[in-house]
């Protein structure tokens, strides 16, 4: 403890430099521009920024990095309340509830509780970057395949909670969305499955420009038949900072919404949509009015920012002290702390000590300013979606189409993201909810990846994973959970029959 | 939750046992190493569909919307059809001069706004993405016969 409170202090000290408070303002005006466009994501803005820092002392630009990774990763948010589409594909699970408020007349609410939440989860991740790393990273290499498969598992039995009246076409919105993350190249052997001849899809269909397409068209149709009817003076924007206020009414919610974002952030790979998603569930699951998520309940909204941003500081864990980075932004950001000479390890923090807890010091700062910035970008935002739906539809598409062919350069994405709106519009005609199909998108990679990995481990003899899973005490922990979760969610669906009934 | 007709029911669980069939027949013909888990998925999926095609015959003739308009397919093909032209001509006449067209175009046939809007509007959009796209993050927009 003593060695981290001397760390805390050389690191505070690094911060009186004004330099380094310019650049993480710059920082975090730039990764909330950039987390706001559909198409640009977190990795993107930080892998932009890795030239830049050369020039830098080591703390100015790590400091410039993880403001941009903090602020960029609340600021899809804004996208998702105010036009339906994620800024970036961790808050999928935002847009739930955030565009319902919206379309409820209480964009400023939404925005407001986003901002706090994100702010409040990425500074207690900080917290637990700056004191429990080491143990913390430990868990994290417990985890093998099989428990990456059951953890997918996990997250695919969300869709219990996310298919509302109809299970069934939930879970084949969900199946579907499993599917469609298969195509193209396999884990394992490198086959090309489902690609039809079209080289850009052997590395899959990218999340990004599906979500684009998945959500975006099929808003820009009823904003354009105006079916999409908005309350009148629903854009209130006054008092914005005061309606923060009110995330302290999800104190429970907010503080299990942060453990689920520290630990999936720490298990590398699994990614902040996967826990928003969770914590999205967890929050369903606990709340008093369960039937009212989806529809613009502030709690969905409020557990999802809090994860997604909580996955920060859990994502950087394994990262400075393992040199394993948790999701591929902190992979990126690894990149940077090498190119400055800073070596991952436990060393980091005694070493280097100063540049160390400087770095996690100024991501502390950024999760602050981000707050007054995020709102004044959110300002004009609500601003606006006051444009009539003849002149936003057109800006939707438009903003669409430069984010699907910015992702890779490729006017492909382009057609795949219309192909996928054409297919969110039929979903919703049919009352197929596409929430499974996104999760579905997130977690088929990777749950077809650690069970063929896992498969190639036991010389693909199936009684034997499954016996494995079982004497494994991790991943009994998952199992058990997935039970909960499936249970829980088919009991509210039952109850719900019946309250129908 | 918007109720729907027995029949549009019935046929996009029909629609759904058919398309996971083929995905499922499809499935087969990759090597088994390889398509494993695509092979289940599918068959979850025509099980599924078929559980729902049963259920759907079971939805009461008279519930739901039941008739169907023609006018309210015209939004999602104005949308869609817009959209494909823009990216169509995107190959052709170049990302910016596409864009200023579509957005002209389609602001004009959806809404009938004014010359003024219309310019002001493609104006400032096609701005922002030149600054933020191709001045600051570098990235190469399409070039056609125009820009």
């Amino acid at each position: 403890m003593e060695s981290i409170l001397n760390g805390i202090a050389l690191g505070a000290v690094q911060m009186l430099d004004p330099m380094v408070l310019l650049l993480i303002m710059l920082g975090t005006i730039f990764g909330i521009v950039i987390g706001s466009l559909p198409g640009l994501t977190s990795t993107m803005g930080v892998a932009l920024l890795v030239p830049i820092t050369f020039g830098m002392t080591p703390v100015q630009g790590l400091s410039l990095l993880g403001a941009v990774y903090c602020s960029s990763t609340y600021a899809g948010a804004i996208s998702a309340i105010l036009i339906n589409i994620p800024g970036t594909p961790s808050n999928c699970s935002t847009l739930l509830d955030g565009f319902p408020m919206t379309k409820k007349g209480q964009a400023g609410l939404a925005i407001a509780l986003a901002t706090a939440a994100s702010a409040i989860g990425g500074f207690i991740s900080n917290v637990a970057l700056l004191f429990m790393a080491p143990p913390l990273a430990e868990l994290a290499l417990r985890f093998g395949s099989q428990e990456y498969f059951l953890l997918a598992l996990f997250g695919v039995s969300v869709i219990a909670s996310l298919s509302e009246r109809n299970l069934l076409k939930g879970f084949i919105s969900g199946v579907f969305g499993l599917f469609l993350a298969v195509v193209g190249m396999h884990p394992m052997t490198g086959d090309i499955r489902f690609a039809m001849g079209i080289p850009e899809l052997f590395n899959g269909i990218p999340l990004v420009v599906a979500l684009i397409g998945l959500y975006s068209l099929p808003e820009v149709v009823e904003n354009i038949s105006g079916t999409l009817k908005q309350e009148a003076g629903v854009h209130e924007v006054k008092g914005i900072f005061g309606q923060m206020m009110e995330v302290f009414k999800y104190k429970m919610l907010m503080f299990r919404a942060t453990v689920i974002g520290i630990i999936v952030g720490i298990v590398p790979g699994a990614g902040s949509s996967i826990a928003g998603f969770i914590a999205y569930d967890d929050a369903k699951r606990n709340s008093k009015t369960p039937e009212t998520f989806g529809t613009g309940n502030p709690e969905g909204l409020v557990a999802s920012e809090t994860a997604n941003n909580a996955v920060v500081g859990g994502s950087l864990i394994p990262a400075l002290t393992l040199g394993i980075p948790g999701n591929a932004v902190s992979a990126v950001m690894l990149g940077g702390l090498m190119i400055h000479g800073l070596k991952p390890g436990p060393g980091l923090f005694t070493e280097n000590a100063g540049i160390t807890y400087g770095f996690i010091i100024s991501m502390f700062l950024a999760n602050l300013v981000f707050v007054p910035a995020g709102l004044a970008v959110a300002r004009y935002g609500v601003s606006f979606i006051k444009t009539p739906g003849t002149i936003l539809g057109p800006l939707i598409i438009a903003l669409g189409v430069i984010g699907a062919y910015a992702l890779n350069m490729s006017l492909l994405d382009v057609w795949i993201m219309l192909v996928i709106g054409l297919l969110g519009y039929v979903m919703k005609q049919f009352d197929v909810p596409r929430e499974p199909l996104v999760l579905g998108l997130v977690l088929g990679t990777m749950a077809e990846g650690e069970l063929a990995r896992s498969l190639a481990l036991v010389q693909n003899d199936v009684p034997a994973l499954i016996g494995s899973m079982f004497t494994r005490p991790l991943s009994l922990i998952i199992i058990g959970l997935t039970a909960i979760s499936v249970f829980q969610g088919l009991r509210s669906q039952f109850r719900q029959k019946k309250v129908d009934a | 939750m918007a109720k729907i007709s027995r029949t549009k029911e019935c046929g996009f669980a029909a629609a759904m046992v058919l398309l996971s069939a083929a995905f499922l027949i499809r499935a087969f013909m990759y090597p088994a190493a390889s398509s494993q888990f695509p092979r289940f998925l599918m068959l979850l999926q025509l099980i599924f569909s078929m559980v729902l095609f049963v259920l759907s015959l079971r939805v009461p003739q008279a519930a739901g919307t039941g008739s169907f308009r023609l006018a309210t397919l015209y939004p999602p093909i104005k949308v869609f059809v817009a959209s494909a032209v823009y990216v169509l001509a995107i190959g052709y006449l170049g990302y910016f001069a596409s864009t200023a067209l579509f957005l002209c175009g389609s602001m004009y046939w959806f809404g009938k706004h004014g010359p003024v809007v219309l310019i002001s509007v493609s104006g400032g959009f096609i701005l922002t993405v030149y600054a933020l796209f191709v001045l600051f993050i570098g990235v190469r927009l399409p070039e056609g016969l125009l820009i």
